[in-house]
């Protein structure tokens, strides 16, 4: 700022309504917001510091340094491209340039400032006052960034599923602003209010002084006595001393002083206040008054030469002729509509006292016209002859006739002439003396006579109304050769300008595309970042039309200042993806998915930065605001779609510029490439199968995988989801129409509904949804329980069978050991066959049993993969003991079990359910907006162009009167609460029998294996021990051996299944004991 | 390049925070000297010749005066149009210069053409003068110079003029940045013999005597000086008329009878007034005298209304009992109005 204000020193340019209106901030700090972002970002976010939580000055310096260099780039590029953007407006020239280049070159200079700045004192300061520590913690802002990119990355998705239907509509609406455009009309630079009022005021040519002091003093009057805003009012008629503006004496200024805008009274507006004044004035007869600003009217006078803001200039020869044409002229003008304060030159219609010479005369008596010439002059006029010095004071010494002789017309037809003989000559007998009209003034223009009807304008635009005359003029006025007329006044420095940024627009355009081509090294993301160009003009003409503001330059340079911005945006973006696609090889798709997740906030700051900067200018009522509001309108409106569609259209453009045809292929490839490794990565895993894994792992794994708990998770994500559908707007209407609505002039409307239920609604559904969303959290806790359990039936279940065929192992090589011992035996005839073909059959039941459990167990295994949904072939492993006791308490509480939860909730549900429904019988609201032009003549008689808007409002209820269905609904949501109340008892009563019965089993088994361990298990092994000690000292044959053993081994294998029973009812208990 | 000065600046913070220091300094202080104005002055470059002749007609101006004047002016270089107004007893002639040219060249360039002009306008008519270095921004300060209520009766017309004139307008024109201090309204003195034809021819005079005494017995000479003694005593006579009597007792000639002719025996000899062509009125309560203050093209507007003012409430001390400067139209208000509005939506903005 500062720094604009020096250089703005230095160059002569001062400092005023243009040049520092124009400073946005946001454009000026856009610089900065990269840079310290960037260095936030990738501080937060690098790698290096994960564990630390400061970091020291030395490498925040290097940071600092590393990531304004990354993002110099960027911040460099956009400031010079906003320059560019800027430099049309040099090339304006006349008073445009006048007007507009104090502000180019102070946004100039500005921006200049603000890259040194942003080169050395923002890295610096940066590097200095930054915080240090690291966030870990997300702050406020970073979660409604997180909240935003979260809902912008779901909506960008969406939007990338639909190119054509995307790029189809923003052509749509696109060409709807191009038409909406052409409907704008032209205006120069809006009137600047000055505060006070200078009122152009006329009475009848040819009058004297006394009767425009009279008629000028009763207007004071009015104005003064009417109208309590006025503080004085200050006439000046005619010329002054100095005559640089050259008033006859029936002109004079009226100048009228007004108090601050806010003591007003009588007016909200200048325009309104003006029309107020005129209607007032109306009182005095003879005379007409035009209301204008001071300076305005002296800028219209000087440049040129009338005080019209439209001038029609007939040049020609005859000032007869020219009159004559000049009230043709005047005639079309106030036929065309929107015309005011019409005024045609009068140059004639003067009346004059002419005195004609009659030759003859003179030479009789011997006269010479510069003697007569002189004694007239001296008579009528006076004649000075010399100073009166008083003091220092000079006054003029002058000589003429006494006052009471010179009434009239008589008295200078008796003027006496002294002849050279002494005799005096009355005049009349030397010349003729008459009345005559004569010209009254004459004006030229480059050495040609012209002759000028002016007119200001109202509630329409300048380009209309000349264009409109122009044609009337074409068809109707045929001038003689040698006479033309030319058009002027402010509408003229419109065309220039047009003309010249019509040439420079283009060229800076062109200018931006080489730069953008030098950047990116392509034409295609050139070509890319252009389309937001056209984007943002959408936003502006849209806006303009809604706030009824006509094209001025000030909106064209608004659109200049939006163009920069815009682009800036876009390079934002493209840098960010071409730069992931470069360093992190990600397929097109994901690169712009996460480039925009990387560049939302740098991309939404500028752009609401620069906005919000222009915003009070938008909407401000002070003076001067009317050259700022055009400008700043254009670029808030273009800003606000432009970003919206920066950030989906462009992403879009670019998917669609970069693959066309090659995206499918690229899907394909990546199919192929995902296949492989995964198919590497089974065959690794069959090779080294049968994993250990406990049963917390197990249950864990379970957890993390199970397909139906994964479907239940999905589905609370689902209730999480849905509870955004609390709040249902039904759609916003938008409709625009054109036509003749309201008169035969063609005319547009939008017009925008809403419709929306009361909060309470609002508010129900969301209890509905939020205790929805409960259930299904339940739901997948439940699914939870029952998995674990189920795992942990699997895997105690696998247990057994494993044990249980280790049993079984064990027997079959004691058997297989004692069948060959009984072989030899038999063979060697020490034993008779039974033996042998009982033991044969003991070994093949053994192997029989084996074989079943072993099936069994893949059977188990099958299961527990399913379970914890792996192709690894898993290997429960025991840590601890074969059981664990469960702590019974005394009395279970069931209602926490998350069934129980679950059912409990499902009664809040329908609870929630019924609350709904009838909020469903409360009204509903309608909001509403029209914003609509009415051309042609309005009811007060006035005439409203397109650019004249007229708003109005709706509001509405609606009322359910047929509310016999929904009742029935009510009813019925009653019933389901009953259902879901019983279910509930229902539901607690099976559980709590359930768990009673568990736990007497428990007990029972519990009892069971405490016997076996007590004495069961020592007897088998007393049994085993001693049959074999007694087969080996032959105390026993085999056949009791046989059955001791079997004895002992159906004692293990009955403990196994006890322990089996325990644990499943333990886990059982467990289940229902889980809270 | 870019990344050096980064790292320099970084490292270098010290000496950074005092440029940057500095540069706030100096920026304030060429804050406090940036003209403000409320919009960019679009007046383009112009000379304005003004001719008075105040008993001509239209279209007697156009023919000898503002048709030469055209004339003469029509090839200087950089000149985009010319543009005239004859009216009754005035012409002025615009001419309108491209942005490129200076000023002063431009001026310089007219003055040397009107002076070429002058021998063709016929003598009597008036002389071609330029108007002020000013532009439509120029009009910066107007006021009116009224007697304050209950003096009403005491100032008319012709006074106000008399101290608009030689009180407030003089002291005015020395304030820098002011162009011009152009008088309006009221009435201009002038010391008036109004003689009546009936005695001229009774006597047998003719008007031309009347002027021929008038210009014989209204100067001053000096006779250098004498030594006396050690001194010198400077000689002068004192012949100019000093007040009405004087002017009454000027002899037009002698009668046949020896008598002196007074010119108070042909003629009223009072004060009154020049022919008027504007005036100015205040509110309803009747006419003032007045005036419009124009600054210097490219001066800082609000630096010079400042000194205006400053002068003005001096000027006001000095003025007679019951007149007061009453200014209507103050730049100022202008210019912060709109200067107002824009330092609100920038700060808003920010």
């Amino acid at each position: 700022m500062l720094f604009a204000v020096i250089m703005m020193n230095t160059f002569g340019v001062s400092g005023n309504l243009m040049s520092l209106g124009a400073l946005d901030f946001g454009l000026i700090v856009d610089g900065a917001v990269i840079i310290v972002e960037a260095v936030m970002h990738q501080i937060t976010h690098n790698k290096k510091f994960a564990g630390l939580t400061r970091i020291t000055q030395q490498q925040m310096d290097e940071e600092v340094n590393e990531s304004a260099d990354r993002m110099m780039n960027s911040a460099v590029f956009g400031q010079v491209i906003i320059l560019i953007v800027y430099l049309p407006i040099f090339t304006l020239q006349g008073i445009e340039g006048k007007m507009f280049k104090p502000m180019a070159q102070t946004v100039a200079f500005a921006l200049l400032g603000a890259f040194i700045l942003s080169l050395t004192y923002i890295p610096m300061m940066s590097a200095v006052f930054l915080s240090k520590k690291i966030k870990t913690e997300p702050g406020f802002s970073d979660r409604i960034m997180d909240k935003l990119a979260k809902k912008y990355r779901y909506a960008l998705e969406r939007v990338i599923g639909h190119p054509k239907m995307i790029l189809m509509s923003v052509l749509i609406l696109f060409g709807s602003a191009l038409y909406l455009f052409t409907t704008l009309g032209g205006e120069f630079i809006p009137a600047l209010e000055e505060g006070d009022f200078a009122v152009d005021t006329r009475v009848l040519t040819g009058s004297s002084l006394t009767t425009t002091i009279e008629n000028t003093t009763k207007a004071a009057h009015i104005l003064k006595t009417q109208f309590p805003e006025v503080l004085k009012v200050v006439t000046k008629i005619g010329s002054g001393e100095v005559p640089t503006d050259p008033m006859p004496m029936e002109a004079s200024d009226m100048m009228v002083i007004l108090k601050d805008k806010k003591d007003w009274t009588s007016a909200k507006t200048f325009p309104e206040l003006s029309k107020k004044m005129g209607e007032a004035l109306e009182e005095v007869p003879g005379i007409t008054a035009g209301f204008q600003f001071p300076v305005q009217m002296r800028f219209n006078e000087l440049m040129t030469g009338a005080r019209q803001d439209v001038v029609c200039k007939i040049f020609g020869e005859d000032l007869d002729t020219l009159a004559l044409y000049a009230k043709k002229l005047g005639v079309m003008v106030n036929q065309v509509e929107g015309t005011k304060n019409l005024y045609v030159e009068a140059v004639s219609g003067m009346p004059q006292i002419t005195i004609h010479y009659n030759r003859s005369a003179l030479a009789q008596y011997g006269l010479h016209i510069s003697a007569i010439n002189k004694t007239v002059n001296t008579a009528l006029a006076g004649q000075s002859t010399g100073m009166v010095f008083e003091g220092e004071k000079r006054f003029e010494l002058v000589v003429r006739l006494s006052g009471e002789r010179k009434k009239n017309l008589e008295d200078i037809r008796n003027l006496l002439v002294a002849a050279p003989n002494g005799t005096q000559i009355p005049l009349y007998q030397l010349a003729e003396v008459k009345i005559q009209d004569g010209p009254k003034q004459i004006q030229r223009e480059d050495a040609k006579r012209r002759i000028v009807v002016g007119f200001n304008i109202a509630g329409k635009d300048v380009q209309t109304i000349v264009n409109e005359l122009q044609a009337k003029v074409n068809q109707n006025l045929k001038l003689p050769t040698g006479y033309y007329i030319t058009y002027g006044g402010s509408f003229e420095n419109l065309n220039a300008a047009k003309q010249r940024l019509m040439i420079a627009v283009p060229v800076s355009l062109l200018l931006i595309f080489v730069l953008l081509f030098f950047a990116f090294n392509s034409v295609k993301d050139g070509l890319l970042i252009y389309s937001a160009i056209p984007l943002s003009a959408i936003g502006g003409i849209f806006f303009l039309a809604l706030r009824g503001m006509p094209f001025s330059i000030s909106a064209g340079i608004g659109f200049i200042a939006l163009f920069g911005v815009a682009v800036l945006n876009g390079i934002v973006l493209v840098a960010e993806f071409n730069r992931i696609r470069k360093e992190e090889q990600k397929d097109i798709k994901q690169a712009v998915l996460e480039g925009t997740q990387h560049r939302l906030r740098p991309v939404l700051m500028t752009a609401f930065v620069a906005s919000l900067g222009f915003f009070p200018m938008a909407i401000s009522n002070g003076a001067g605001a009317e050259v700022q509001r055009p400008l700043a309108t254009v670029v808030i409106g273009g800003l606000l779609v432009a970003t919206f569609l920066t950030l989906f259209v462009l992403p879009v453009l670019y998917l669609f510029f970069e693959n066309g045809f090659k995206f499918k292929m690229n899907g394909k490839a990546k199919l192929v490439s995902v296949l492989i490794p995964a198919m590497l990565l089974l065959n690794h895993a069959n090779v080294f199968s049968q994993n250990k894994i406990d049963l917390k792992t197990a249950q864990e794994l379970a957890l993390a995988n199970n397909q139906n708990l994964k479907t239940e998770k999905l589905r609370t994500q689902y209730q999480t989801a849905m509870i955004k559908t609390a709040v249902v707007l039904p759609q916003t209407g938008v409709q625009v129409e054109a036509g003749q609505i309201n008169s035969f002039y063609t005319d547009t409307r939008f017009n925008i509904t809403q419709s929306l239920s009361l909060p309470v609604v609002y508010v129900r559904q969301k209890t509905l949804l939020q205790s929805e969303l409960s259930a299904s959290v339940l739901n997948v806790a439940v699914r939870e329980n029952e998995l674990r359990r189920n795992v942990a039936q699997v895997f105690y279940l696998f247990l057994y069978q494993k044990k249980k065929e280790e049993l079984l192992i064990s027997l079959d090589s004691l058997y297989a050991g004692f069948y060959q011992r009984a072989q030899q035996r038999f063979e060697k005839g020490e034993s008779d066959i039974l033996e042998k073909t009982m033991v044969e059959t003991q070994l093949a039941d053994i192997r029989t049993q084996r074989q079943q459990l072993e099936s069994d167990i893949v059977l188990s295994r099958l299961q527990f993969q399913l379970l914890l949904n792996t192709q690894d072939n898993l290997e429960p492993e025991l840590h601890g003991n074969l059981y664990n006791q469960v702590a019974v308490p005394d009395s279970a509480n069931i209602e926490n079990h998350p069934q129980m939860r679950f059912l409990s909730q499902q009664q809040q549900i329908a609870a929630a359910n019924i609350d709904v429904e009838k909020a469903k019988l409360l009204p509903q609201i309608n909001v509403g907006y029209n914003n609509m032009s009415m051309r042609g003549t309005g009811a007060d008689d006035r005439t409203y162009g397109s650019s004249q808007r007229f708003q109005s409002g709706q509001i509405g209820v609606g009322i359910p009167i047929f509310t016999g269905a929904q009742k029935a609904r009510i009813n019925s949501a009653r019933i389901s609460q009953d259902i879901s109340r019983q279910s509930y008892q229902a539901g607690a009563q099976m559980l709590k029998s359930q768990y009673l019965s568990a736990l007497t089993e428990y007990r029972k088994f519990l009892t069971t294996v405490h016997y076996y361990e007590t004495s069961g298990l020592k007897n088998a092994a007393l049994i085993t021990i001693t049959a074999n000690q007694q087969l080996a000292g032959g105390s026993i044959n085999y056949l009791q051996w046989v059955q001791l053993i079997n004895h002992a081994a159906s004692i293990r294998s009955l403990y196994l299944d006890a322990v089996m029973s325990l644990n499943s009812k333990a886990i059982e208990l467990n289940y229902y004991l889980q809270n | 390049m870019l990344n050096k000065i980064i790292g320099i600046a970084v490292s270098n913070k010290l000496i950074i925070g005092l440029l940057v220091v500095a540069l706030i300094c100096y920026g304030s202080y060429e804050l406090t000297r940036l003209p403000i104005d409320a919009v960019p002055d679009i007046t383009n470059n112009q000379v304005q010749v003004i001719t008075v002749a105040p008993s001509f007609g239209a279209t007697d101006i156009e023919r000898l005066v503002t048709f030469p004047i055209e004339q003469a002016n029509s090839n200087i270089s950089g000149l985009k149009e010319i543009r005239s107004f004859s009216r009754f007893g005035l012409s002025l002639v615009t001419i309108v210069f491209d942005d490129a040219t200076d000023i002063y060249w431009a001026r310089q360039q007219v003055s040397e053409r009107l002076l070429k002009v002058q021998t063709i306008i016929p003598q009597g008519i008036g002389t071609p003068e330029l108007g002020p270095i000013s532009t439509g921004l120029g009009e910066i300060y107007q006021y009116v110079v009224r007697p304050k209520e209950g003096y009403e009766h005491r100032y008319n017309e012709t006074d106000l003029r008399t101290i608009q004139d030689w009180i407030v307008r003089r002291q005015l024109l020395g304030v820098k940045g002011v162009a011009e201090v152009s008088s309006l309204g009221g009435k201009l003195k002038q010391f008036s013999i109004e003689i009546d034809p009936q005695k001229l021819l009774s006597y047998n005079i003719t008007i031309n005597d009347v002027f021929t005494a008038l210009e014989n017995n209204n100067q001053n000479t000096g006779g250098a000086y004498i030594e006396k003694g050690p001194t010198v005593l400077y000689i002068r006579s004192e012949g100019l008329v000093e007040n009405l009597d004087d002017i009454e007792n000027i002899a037009v000639k002698s009668l046949a009878d020896g008598q002196p002719l007074f010119i108070r025996d042909v003629a009223d000899v009072k004060t009154s007034f020049a022919t008027r062509y504007g005036a100015m009125t205040y509110n309803d309560k009747g006419e003032v005298s007045g005036a419009v203050v124009m600054m210097l093209k490219g001066a800082n507007s609000s630096e010079v209304i400042k000194n205006v003012k400053q002068r003005v409430a001096q000027i006001q001390k000095t003025l007679p009992e019951g007149v007061v400067i009453e200014p209507f139209l103050d730049r100022t208000k202008m210019v912060n109005n709109a200067i107002g509005t824009v330092e609100k939506t920038c700060l808003k903005g920010h």
